[in-house]
């Protein structure tokens, strides 16, 4: 028996047809869902620093606001902080966003205030 | 080539914000003789860096007209790659003192900022030399943030 059709839905009926090749297709079962934003994506790679503090994302109407909170701006971090934000305009290429950097050392500032407005991605120990 | 629209008015901007960046550095009357205006040399830093890019956005057919669409040129165009680093530092460092009123010490404007506004122009006035545009301006800040006390 050949493929069936019902209401615009084409069922094919695997015990009736051979297809070879059906071992090499990906099973849904096999993929890993996840959900990823830019805060996250960023937050997953720059939080090794030592001097990030807080990664944030907040949704605003028309783009996605990630906030780093870093000690310092030093040139390593600026270095690396700028290339993953390269690689996230490949990675999001459909999406707007925005990643700002705010330098409040620690010693003498505190960050509630952004941590309370924006969904938490990562936050120093 | 065609020359676009619009490039010749962004190069006699970008030597505008470099006369007011004279004009902040220079002495200055009594009362205003104590205030630190260094959040704003950073910031014009900033923005003659963001006009030599639009106006080379130009050349390559492409309006800006807000800075997340002058990101993604910078973070996309293989021609740009080199200075998109340089630009976002320069970009943050603004946005610090625009809006969360950071000021900058003389090292920091002529060691830090100053090296990287120098690298995002040199790179825009190739490629507007490439793209046929003559008499490019090399705008100079260096003698103007050395005033700096």
């Amino acid at each position: 028996m050949g493929p069936s059709v019902r209401a615009g839905t084409v069922f094919f009926d695997r015990g009736a047809i051979e297809y070879p090749e059906y071992e090499q297709v990906q099973q849904p079962q096999d993929l890993e869902a996840r959900w990823q934003t830019p805060g996250l994506y960023l937050a997953e790679r720059i939080a090794s620093y030592p001097s990030v503090r807080f990664v944030g994302e907040k949704m605003q109407p028309d783009y996605n606001q990630v906030i780093v909170v870093a000690d310092d701006d030093s040139e390593v971090l600026l270095k690396q902080l700028f290339s993953i934000e390269r690689e996230m305009y490949g990675v999001f290429s459909g999406l707007r966003f925005d990643c700002r950097l705010r330098v409040i050392p620690s010693s003498n500032a505190d960050i509630s205030a952004i941590v309370r407005s924006t969904l938490e991605r990562y936050r120093r120990a | 080539m065609p020359i676009p629209n619009g490039v010749e008015k962004y190069l006699k901007l970008v030597e505008h914000d470099l006369r007011l960046l004279d004009l902040l550095t220079k002495e200055r009357s009594d009362d205003l003789a104590t205030e630190n205006f260094t959040d704003w040399q950073a910031t014009l830093l900033f923005y003659m860096a963001c006009i030599y890019l639009k106006a080379v956005c130009l050349t390559f057919g492409e309006d800006i007209q807000d800075h997340f669409s002058l990101r993604q040129q910078i973070n996309a165009r293989k021609e740009l790659a080199a200075i998109s680093a340089p630009y976002r530092h320069l970009e943050e460092a603004s946005r610090d003192a625009r809006y969360e009123g950071r000021t900058f010490d003389r090292q920091y404007l002529l060691e830090r900022l100053l090296p990287k506004f120098l690298a995002v122009r040199d790179c825009a006035v190739s490629l507007l030399e490439r793209g046929g545009i003559k008499n490019v301006p090399r705008v100079d800040p260096t003698l103007y943030l050395l005033r700096n006390a």
